[in-house]
C-alpha cells in the first residue's frame, strides 16, 4: 500500500522541521517547499495526496496556490491552509476558492495530524 | 490666465491628461534644469495625484496651496518673460534684481513651506504605496524649489551686503562630520565610497560662524555628489596656527566628471553652470559656488579648484578663525546620562531654517526621538492637534508668530495634555529680557545656538523625567529579566527526542536573527509589507518556545505593520528585541545543556 504524500508548504523552516518530524513519525511522506515557487513547482510536476500550506509565502502565496489548484489544474485533492491572527479575510477567500480546512498558527502538531486523517478518509470515501 | 504655447499641456482633455499622467508615472524625478521647469514637474506630480480616493482635507489643501502659489507667479512674473528662467540676466539695473529676487523668494516660500508641510502629513497618513510614491516626489520637487530659493535669498543678502556674520564658539569636527552625515542620502544608489579625513590637530572650539561653514561645506559635497557616477568623495580637513589665527583647510575632492580648463575660471561666477547640456545633472540657478565664494572671501578666506576632466575634481576652502576658549578637559556632568530614555520620544521642532531643521532632525533621530517639523507656527499647532507629542523645541525667531507667542498659545491650549509639554527655545542670544520673556511665556529652558548635542540631550532628558505624565509607557529599551523561555513544550512536541530539539533550536535561532536582520533593512526601508512579513515568520517559533516578552513585541509589530502605522513605536519594539537577543541566545544555550546533562545522573 502506498504511503500518503503531503506536501508541506511554509518558509519557517523551524516549525516545518517540526511538523514534517511529527508527520514523518505518523507514517506520512512529506515533501516541503520553503516558499510558494517551489510549491508551484513541485504541484506542476506531481500532485500529492493532501497539501498543507501556510496563507503568506514569498513568490506565491496559499490563497494563489488554492485557486491556481482547484482553477486551474482543476484538482479535488484536500488542502488545509495555516492561518494566522489577523488573516481571517485571507482564509475567507481561501476558502471561497476551494480550500477545505484552516489550522491556526501556532500550530499543534497533534491537531494537525487529526485533521488531516479526518479530510483523507473523507476525501477517499 | 494667459493660454500661451508653454501651457499647452494643461488644456488637454482628460483622456489624454490620464494617459499622459501614465507615462508621466515613471517619469517622477525631477527632470527640468530651471525653476520654471521644476515648477511644472511639481504642478504634474501634483496633477498625477488622485484626490478621488484620498479624501483627506490635506490633500485638497495641498491643491490649493499649490494652485495659489501657481498663480501668484504667472500672474505677476511669467506673463511677459520670454527668458526660460526665472532669474533674468541683464545687467543693466543689478539692484533692481535683487529686490526682486528678494521678493521674489520670500513669496515663494512661504506656501512652498505649505506644500512641503502638507506633503509631510500626508506621508503620516494611511496610503497606498503608489500614493507613498507621488508623496515622495511632490515632497522632493518641493525641497528641491526650496533649496533654490534658499540659494537665490542667499544670493541676493550677499550682493546687497545684508548677509550676516555670527561670531560665536563652536566645534569644527562637529560642524564637520554633521555635514558628512547629511550627503549620505543624496549618494543613492550609485557606487560611490564617501570618506571623511579630519585631522586630530584641528581646535576643539573655533570663534566664527557654523552655519556659514556648514552651507559652504554641504555645498562642495552635494556637487561632488552630483558631479560623480562613481567612484569616490573625500571630505579632508586640516589646520595650522599663523600668528595666533587658526588657519582651517577644507578638501572636497571627488572621481567625478572633472571640469574643462577653459571653464575653470568661470565656475565661480553667478548663474555659471558647466554642465547645462547634460539633463538631469544640473538642477540649480547656477549660484552655489558664486555663494560659497562670496561667503568665504566675506570671512577673510578663499576658495580654489583643481581638476581634470574624466578623473575628478578637488576643491579647496581655506578660512581663518580665532582660537576660542577651550572648555575644561573634565565632563561638565560626572556621569554620561545614556540616551534611551530619548528611544521613541516625538519631539516637535518649530524652526524656519531649513538647514537648521535638518540638523536637529538628524541629531534628534540619531537619539532615537521621532522629530515632527514645523516650519512656521501655523503648522506646528495643527501638527499639535493632530498627533501626539512628547516635548517641543521652539525657534523664537519666525516668520509667521514669534516663539513667545506660540508657546503662550500652547500653555492656553484646550488639550491639557499639550498644555503641561515641556518646551525649550532655541535662540542666538538672549539677553535679560529675553530670559523674562521667555519664563512669562511659559517656557521651561533655552538653548543658545551654538548648542553642544550634550547639552540638549541633558535638557531633553531633565525636562522629560520632570514632567513624566501618568498614562506614559514603560521604556522599550529597557531590557526585561527572565524571559521565561521553556524548552519542554518544544520537547515534548518532539516525543522526547533531544537531539531532533536541538536541530529545532538551530534552526529557531537562524530564525530570529534572520528576523533581526531583516527587521533592520526593512525599517530603513520603512516598509510596512516586508516587516509584517518578517514577524509572521518569526512568531510561531517564539510561541513554540514560550518566549513572552518576543511574542508580546512580534504580536504588537503584526498589528501596527498590518494597519501600515506606528514605524517609529515599531522601531522601538524591534530596538528591545535586538538588546534581548544575547540573553534569549544565553537561556537558550543553558536550557539545552540542562537537557543533555541532566544535574542528577548517575
Amino acid at each position: 500500500m502506498n504511503e500518503t504524500k503531503l506536501l508541506l508548504a511554509d518558509d519557517d523552516e523551524m516549525l516545518a522541521s517540526l511538523l514534517r518530524y511529527r508527520l514523518e513519525k505518523e507514517g506520512f511522506m512529506v515533501e516541503w517547499a520553503p516558499d510558494g515557487r517551489t510549491m508551484k513547482t513541485s504541484l506542476g510536476q506531481s500532485l500529492p495526496d493532501i497539501i498543507i500550506s501556510d496563507i503568506m509565502m514569498p513568490y506565491f502565496s496559499g490563497i494563489e496556490m488554492v485557486d491556481y489548484l482547484r482553477n486551474t489544474l482543476g484538482s479535488n485533492i484536500p488542502i488545509i491552509i495555516i492561518s494566522t491572527a489577523g488573516n481571517e479575510s485571507n482564509v475567507l477567500s481561501a476558502f471561497e476558492l476551494g480550500a477545505d480546512d484552516f489550522i491556526s498558527k501556532p500550530v499543534n502538531p497533534s491537531e494537525l495530524i487529526i485533521r488531516v486523517r479526518k479530510l483523507l478518509r473523507t476525501s477517499a470515501a | 490666465m494667459p493660454k500661451a504655447p508653454l501651457f499647452g499641456i494643461f488644456s488637454e482633455s482628460d483622456h489624454d491628461k490620464r494617459a499622459e499622467k501614465h507615462d508621466q508615472r515613471h517619469n517622477m524625478s525631477i527632470q527640468s534644469k530651471d525653476l520654471r521647469g521644476q515648477i511644472l514637474d511639481l504642478k504634474t506630480a501634483l496633477d498625477a495625484y488622485s484626490y478621488e480616493t484620498l479624501t483627506a482635507s490635506e490633500a485638497q489643501q495641498l491643491k490649493r496651496a499649490f494652485d495659489a502659489f501657481y498663480q501668484t507667479l504667472e500672474s505677476r512674473y511669467w506673463g511677459n518673460l520670454e527668458t526660460p528662467s526665472i532669474v533674468a540676466t541683464s545687467q543693466e539695473k543689478p539692484w533692481e534684481d535683487e529686490r526682486v529676487l528678494a521678493i521674489v523668494s520670500h513669496d515663494i516660500r512661504t506656501p512652498l513651506n505649505g506644500i512641503v508641510g502638507f506633503a509631510n502629513l500626508l506621508e503620516e497618513s494611511t496610503l497606498t504605496a503608489t500614493q507613498q510614491e507621488y508623496v515622495r516626489s511632490i515632497r522632493a520637487a518641493s525641497e528641491t524649489i526650496l533649496n533654490l530659493i534658499g540659494d537665490l535669498m542667499a544670493f541676493t543678502r550677499l550682493k546687497t551686503n545684508a548677509e550676516t556674520f555670527n561670531q560665536e564658539a563652536f566645534s569644527p569636527s562637529d560642524v564637520l562630520h554633521d555635514t558628512f552625515i547629511m550627503v549620505q542620502p543624496l549618494v543613492g544608489e550609485k557606487p560611490i565610497e564617501l570618506e571623511c579625513q579630519v585631522a586630530s590637530g584641528i581646535p576643539d572650539r573655533l570663534l566664527g560662524d557654523p552655519g556659514k561653514l556648514a552651507q559652504m561645506v554641504l555645498n562642495l559635497l552635494g556637487n561632488a555628489v552630483k558631479f560623480t557616477s562613481s567612484g569616490k568623495v573625500i571630505l579632508r580637513a586640516n589646520s595650522a596656527m599663523e600668528a595666533g589665527t587658526c588657519q582651517l583647510t577644507i578638501q572636497v575632492s571627488d572621481s567625478g566628471l572633472g571640469i574643462p580648463k577653459e571653464a575653470l575660471p568661470q565656475i565661480f561666477d553667478a548663474y555659471y553652470q558647466v554642465n547645462r547640456q547634460v539633463p538631469g545633472l544640473s538642477s540649480g540657478v547656477g549660484l552655489g559656488l558664486s555663494i560659497v565664494k562670496q561667503l568665504v572671501e566675506k570671512q577673510g578666506g578663499s576658495i580654489s579648484v583643481e581638476s581634470q576632466p574624466g578623473v575628478g575634481s578637488c576643491f579647496t576652502l581655506r578660512i581663518p578663525y580665532a582660537v576660542a576658549p577651550q572648555l575644561p578637559a573634565a565632563p561638565v556632568h560626572p556621569e554620561q546620562p545614556d540616551t534611551r530614555p530619548l528611544q521613541g520620544k516625538r519631539v516637535l521642532v518649530f524652526e524656519d531654517n531649513v538647514l537648521n531643521m535638518k540638523l536637529m532632525e538628524v541629531r534628534l533621530t540619531s537619539w532615537g526621538c521621532r522629530v515632527l517639523a514645523a516650519p512656521n507656527a501655523a503648522y506646528g499647532m495643527a501638527l499639535l492637534k493632530a498627533e501626539a507629542v512628547d516635548a517641543i523645541l521652539m525657534d523664537l525667531r519666525m516668520p509667521d508668530m514669534d516663539g513667545y507667542q506660540a508657546s503662550r498659545q500652547i500653555r492656553e491650549h484646550a488639550n491639557p495634555v499639550t498644555r503641561t509639554l515641556p518646551i525649550i527655545a532655541v535662540t542666538a542670544d538672549l539677553t535679560a529680557e529675553d530670559d523674562q520673556k521667555c519664563t512669562r511665556a511659559g517656557i521651561d529652558d533655552v538653548i543658545i545656538k551654538p548648542y553642544s548635542p550634550d547639552e540638549l540631550m541633558n535638557k531633553l532628558i531633565r525636562l522629560l523625567n520632570e514632567k513624566v505624565r501618568p498614562a506614559d509607557q514603560p521604556i522599550a529599551a529597557a531590557v526585561p529579566q527572565g524571559q521565561g523561555i521553556s524548552l519542554q513544550g518544544l520537547l515534548s512536541e518532539c516525543s522526547g527526542d533531544v537531539q531532533m530539539l536541538e536541530e529545532l533550536i538551530g534552526l529557531f535561532r537562524g530564525n530570529v536573527l534572520e528576523f533581526l536582520g531583516r527587521m533592520k533593512m526593512h525599517l530603513g526601508a520603512a516598509d510596512y509589507g516586508k516587516i509584517h512579513e518578517a514577524a509572521h515568520k518569526v512568531k510561531a517559533g517564539l510561541v513554540l518556545l514560550g518566549a513572552g516578552f518576543w511574542v508580546r513585541s512580534v504580536e504588537e509589530i503584526l498589528a501596527m505593520s498590518r494597519a501600515k502605522t506606528g514605524m517609529a513605536q515599531i522601531r522601538e519594539r524591534f530596538n528591545g528585541l535586538s538588546l534581548a537577543y544575547p540573553d534569549l541566545e544565553s537561556q537558550l544555550d543553558a536550557g539545552l545543556q540542562a537537557l543533555k546533562n541532566p544535574p542528577n545522573h548517575e
